[in-house]
C-alpha cells in the first residue's frame, strides 16, 4: 500500500499508473529519461507502487537522476513543510515513529502496518497544514492508492465512509483502469483515485 | 540568520503556555556550542526568545534587560507580555535603518487584574524592525522557521494541558531541527503555567 | 536584449539520426569514449555559466532554482589490513536537509569500491558506468583492472566534461595485484594515488581524528573504529554531515559491509565512553567519583529535568 504526493506545479506524478509490478527495473528506465544532465527538467520526481515483494514503496529522484527508496517523501513547494510532519509520523526509527518512545504496553510499530485510513488522514492533514502555510498550496487534493492483487479494497470504502462523515460529500473515490498485463481476476494490482477539496484561500 | 543558526517555537495551551529553542550556536557550517539557549525569562510568566544573529541576541536581551528593570522601577509592577511586546517592538524600530538581525518571539501568561480577571495565554513575534503578531495557535521564527510551521500546523491543537502542550512542541522542534542543518544540538523547552514553570532539555540528534 | 533572447531561443530543430539511437561500440546509449549519446548540452555559449543560474552546482548561487545535493564526509585510508572506507549519508539542498538515508559509496564491483561527494547523480552515474567498463576489461583481458586502471578511466571521462559543471569528488579504493589502492578523482580532473583521503564539507574534521588516530600498522578493528569515529567527529561538527555512518572494509578477497549506524547515537556513546574514563580515573586518583553533573545519559527522551522555578504568589 503506498501514496504519493506530486507536486502541485511542476511536476509529473509519475505515481502510480500502470506502474505495477518491477519497481526498480521502471527506476532503471525513468533514470535513463534523465539523462540530461547538462539541461536538467526541473521537476522532482516521486515514484510509489508495490514492489516484486508485495512491499509498497517509495523512491525519489533528484532533478538529475539520482534517486532513493524512502519510507515517505515531500516534494515541491511545500517540501520543507511537509517532510518533518511526515518523518514524524510515518518514518520508523529502530522500533517506532522518530523522536517518539514506545509507550509501556504499546504495540511497536511494523512497516508498512499502517492502516490506510491513517495513512490517508495523513497525507490530508499534511496537505491541509501546506495549505494553511503557503501559498502555493491549495485548492484541491489529489491522492492515488495502489493496491496490490489480492487486497481487498474494503477498507478504502470505510475510510470514504470515514471521511464523509468528517468533510461530507466531499471526498470522492474512483478506480483506474486497470493497465497491466494480468488482466485475470484477482491478478490485477488496482489503482485508485481520491480527490477532495482543500482551502481555496 | 544564516550565520550563527538557531530555532524558536512558542505554542499556546490551555491556561499555559510554551516556549522552546534549540541549543545550538554555530559559524555557517561549524558548530560552535550546544548550550547556547536562545529563550530567557523577562519574569516569573514571561519569557522572550531571540533567535537569529547571537551577538543580537545577547545586545537585545541586555537592552530589554534594563527596560523592564526601568520599567519595574517606575510602574513597581510587572510588565504584561501586551505591553512587553510594544517594548520589544521599539526597541527593534529604533534600528529600522540598521537592525538588529533578530526575529523576537514572546510567550507569556498574564496575572489577572480587576481590569482583565480572566486572562489568555499570550504569544507574539515580529520581524527584525518590529511589526508585531499575535497568533492564537503557535509562532516561530529562525532557520527552521518553514520545517516548524509544517509540524507545528500538524500536530497543535487548541486547549491543550501542560503536559500534552509540552509533548507538542518538543515534537514539534525536534522534528524541524532534525530537516534543518542550521538547528539542533538539543533544545530547551519551558512550559509556563499558573502556579509554575517547567524547564526541561531535551536529548536531540548532535549531527 | 536580441542577444538575450537569441541566445535563450529554442535550438533550431535539427535532429542527428545517430544521437539517440542505440548500439555501436559503447554500452546502451553510450558511445565507447563513454560519452552518452543524446546528452543534452543547453546550445549557449557557456553552458557551464547557464547552469550555474538554474542550479547550484557550480556557483553558490541562492536564486539558483534546482538545488542539487550537497554538503558531505567522505573518508578512506589504506592500512595493512587493507582499505577502510567511511561515509556519512545526509543530502542538503541549501539548510534543508533533503535526506538523511543517501548511500554514499558506490559498489563498482566486488573489489572496488567508489564514493560520493558533490553532485549526487554524477557519482551514481558514473561510477555504475565505471563499473561496466571494468567489467568490459575483464572480458577482453581475462583479468581483474588495476585499481589504478579504473581511476584513470573515470578521470579521463569527467575530463571530456571539464568546465562544464559536474561536480563529483570520489575516492575510487580497491585491492588489485599491487594490494590495496586509493585514488581520489575529482571533476576538476585531479587524480592522486594516496594512503589517507577525505573528501567533502566535513573533511577538516574527519583529517582531524585520522591524523591523530591513524598509522599504516593498525589492527583491522582500530582502524575500523577509526573510520567511524571520524565521520562521527565530522557529522557532529559540520552541519551539512551527519544522520548515519557506512562502513566498508576491502581485503584481498574483495569488501564487506560493516554495518549502518546512526551518527547522533555513536556520539552520545562515545560521550558517555569519555565520561566513565574522567569517572574512573578521577575514583582511581581517590577524587569523589560521584562529582560532575550527569547529561544526556538516558535514551529516553526527556532526560533532563531542571527544578522548577518556583513562582511566589
Amino acid at each position: 500500500m503506498s501514496f504519493t504526493g506530486g507536486c502541485r506545479t511542476s511536476s509529473a506524478v509519475l505515481a502510480v499508473n500502470g506502474f505495477a509490478a518491477d519497481g526498480k527495473n521502471f527506476v532503471k528506465r525513468v533514470k535513463q529519461r534523465l539523462e540530461r544532465r547538462m539541461f536538467p527538467f526541473y521537476v522532482y520526481n516521486i515514484l510509489a507502487g508495490i514492489e516484486e515483494d508485495g512491499t509498497g514503496a517509495v523512491y525519489s529522484f533528484d532533478p538529475v537522476g539520482s534517486y532513493e527508496r524512502e519510507a515517505c517523501r515531500g516534494a515541491g513547494a511545500a517540501q520543507s513543510l511537509l517532510q518533518p510532519f511526515l518523518d514524524n509520523q510515518v518514518m520508523q526509527v529502530q522500533i517506532y515513529f522518530k523522536n517518539q518512545t514506545l509507550a509501556p504496553g504499546a504495540e511497536p510499530f511494523v512497516p508498512g502496518r499502517l492502516p490506510l485510513s491513517t495513512v490517508l488522514s495523513l497525507v490530508v492533514d499534511a496537505f491541509s497544514s501546506a495549505t494553511e502555510r503557503h501559498i502555493e498550496v491549495g485548492d484541491g487534493l489529489e491522492m492515488y492508492v495502489v493496491m496490490a492483487p489480492g487486497r481487498s479494497a474494503d477498507d478504502l470504502t470505510a475510510a470514504e465512509a470515514q471521511q464523509a462523515k468528517e468533510w461530507p460529500s466531499e471526498l470522492t473515490v474512483e478506480e483506474m483502469e486497470s493497465l497491466g498485463d494480468e488482466q485475470e481476476e484477482g491478478k490485477a494490482f488496482r489503482v485508485f483515485r481520491l480527490r477532495r477539496p482543500l482551502k481555496r484561500d | 540568520m544564516e550565520m550563527n543558526g538557531g530555532s524558536v517555537v512558542a505554542m499556546i495551551g490551555k491556561d499555559c503556555v510554551a516556549i522552546a529553542s534549540d541549543l545550538r550556536l554555530g559559524s555557517q557550517a561549524v558548530g560552535l556550542a550546544s548550550n547556547f539557549e536562545k529563550v530567557f525569562p523577562v519574569n516569573d510568566k514571561l519569557f522572550i526568545g531571540l533567535s537569529g544573529l547571537a551577538t543580537d541576541t545577547y545586545t537585545l536581551r541586555e537592552s530589554l534587560r534594563f527596560r523592564v528593570n526601568m520599567y519595574r522601577m517606575k510602574e513597581e509592577r510587572e510588565i504584561t507580555p501586551e505591553t512587553f511586546t510594544h517594548l520589544v517592538s521599539s526597541t527593534l524600530y529604533e534600528k529600522r535603518f540598521g537592525p538588529y538581525f533578530i526575529e523576537p518571539v514572546v510567550a507569556g501568561l498574564p496575572d489577572a487584574t480587576p481590569l482583565n480577571p480572566n486572562p489568555k495565554p499570550f504569544i507574539s513575534t515580529m520581524d527584525t524592525i518590529g511589526c508585531i503578531t499575535t497568533p492564537k495557535d503557535f509562532a516561530v521564527a529562525g532557520t527552521a522557521t518553514d520545517k516548524l510551521y509544517g509540524v507545528a500546523e500538524g500536530l497543535w491543537e487548541p486547549d491543550l494541558e501542560p503536559e500534552d502542550l509540552f509533548e507538542t512542541i518538543s515534537q514539534t522542534i525536534l522534528n524541524a531541527m532534525d530537516r534543518d542543518a542550521l538547528s539542533g544540538w538539543g533544545a530547551v523547552v519551558h512550559v509556563i503555567s499558573k502556579d509554575k514553570v517547567v524547564t526541561r532539555y531535551l536529548r536531540g540528534r548532535m549531527d | 536584449m536580441e542577444a538575450l533572447v537569441q541566445r535563450l531561443a529554442p535550438p533550431p530543430a535539427h535532429v542527428d539520426p545517430d544521437e539517440y539511437s542505440v548500439g555501436g561500440d559503447g554500452e546502451g546509449n553510450l558511445n565507447a569514449l563513454g560519452v552518452v549519446r543524446g546528452m543534452q548540452v543547453p546550445r549557449v555559449p557557456d553552458p557551464a555559466a547557464f547552469l550555474s543560474t538554474y542550479t547550484n552546482s557550480m556557483s553558490q548561487n541562492p536564486q539558483a532554482k534546482i538545488k542539487l545535493e550537497h554538503g558531505t564526509t567522505t573518508l578512506a585510508f589504506r592500512f595493512r589490513g587493507g582499505i577502510i572506507v567511511s561515509v556519512d549519508s545526509r543530502a542538503t539542498a541549501g539548510s534543508y536537509i533533503a535526506s538523511g538515508t543517501v548511500k554514499k559509496v558506490i559498489e563498482i564491483n566486488k573489489y572496488l569500491l567508489g564514493t560520493m561527494a558533490g553532485g549526487a547523480a554524477d557519482c551514481q552515474y558514473w561510477e555504475t558506468y565505471l563499473g561496466m567498463r571494468c567489467r568490459m576489461h575483464e572480458l577482453r583481458n581475462k583479468e581483474r583492472i588495476s585499481v589504478a586502471a579504473a581511476s584513470k578511466l573515470l578521470a579521463n571521462i569527467v575530463y571530456e566534461y571539464k568546465g562544464q559543471g559536474l561536480s563529483m569528488g570520489t575516492m575510487i579504493c580497491g585491492w588489485d595485484k599491487t594490494g590495496p589502492q586509493i585514488f581520489y578523482v575529482d571533476s576538476e580532473g585531479t587524480r592522486l594515488k594516496g594512503n589517507v583521503f577525505a573528501v567533502g564539507s566535513g573533511a577538516t574534521f574527519a583529517y582531524g581524528v585520522l591524523d591523530q588516530g591513524y598509522s599504516y600498522d593498525l589492527s583491522d578493528e582500530d582502524a575500523q573504529e577509526l573510520g567511524r569515529r571520524a565521520i562521527v567527529a565530522a557529522g557532529h561538527r559540520d552541519a551539512y554531515s551527519g544522520n548515519t555512518n557506512n562502513l566498508f572494509h576491502v581485503r584481498e578477497d574483495g569488501w564487506e559491509f560493516l554495518g549502518n549506524k546512526d551518527i547522533s547515537e555513536l556520539w552520545y556513546k562515545y560521550e558517555q565512553e569519555k565520561k566513565d574514563a574522567r569517572h574512573a580515573t578521577a575514583a582511581g586518583s581517590g577524587a569523589d567519583a560521584g562529582a560532575g553533573k550527569q547529561q544526556g545519559e538516558n535514551a529516553a527522551r526527556p532526560t533532563t529535568e531542571v527544578q522548577p522555578v518556583p513562582m511566589e504568589e
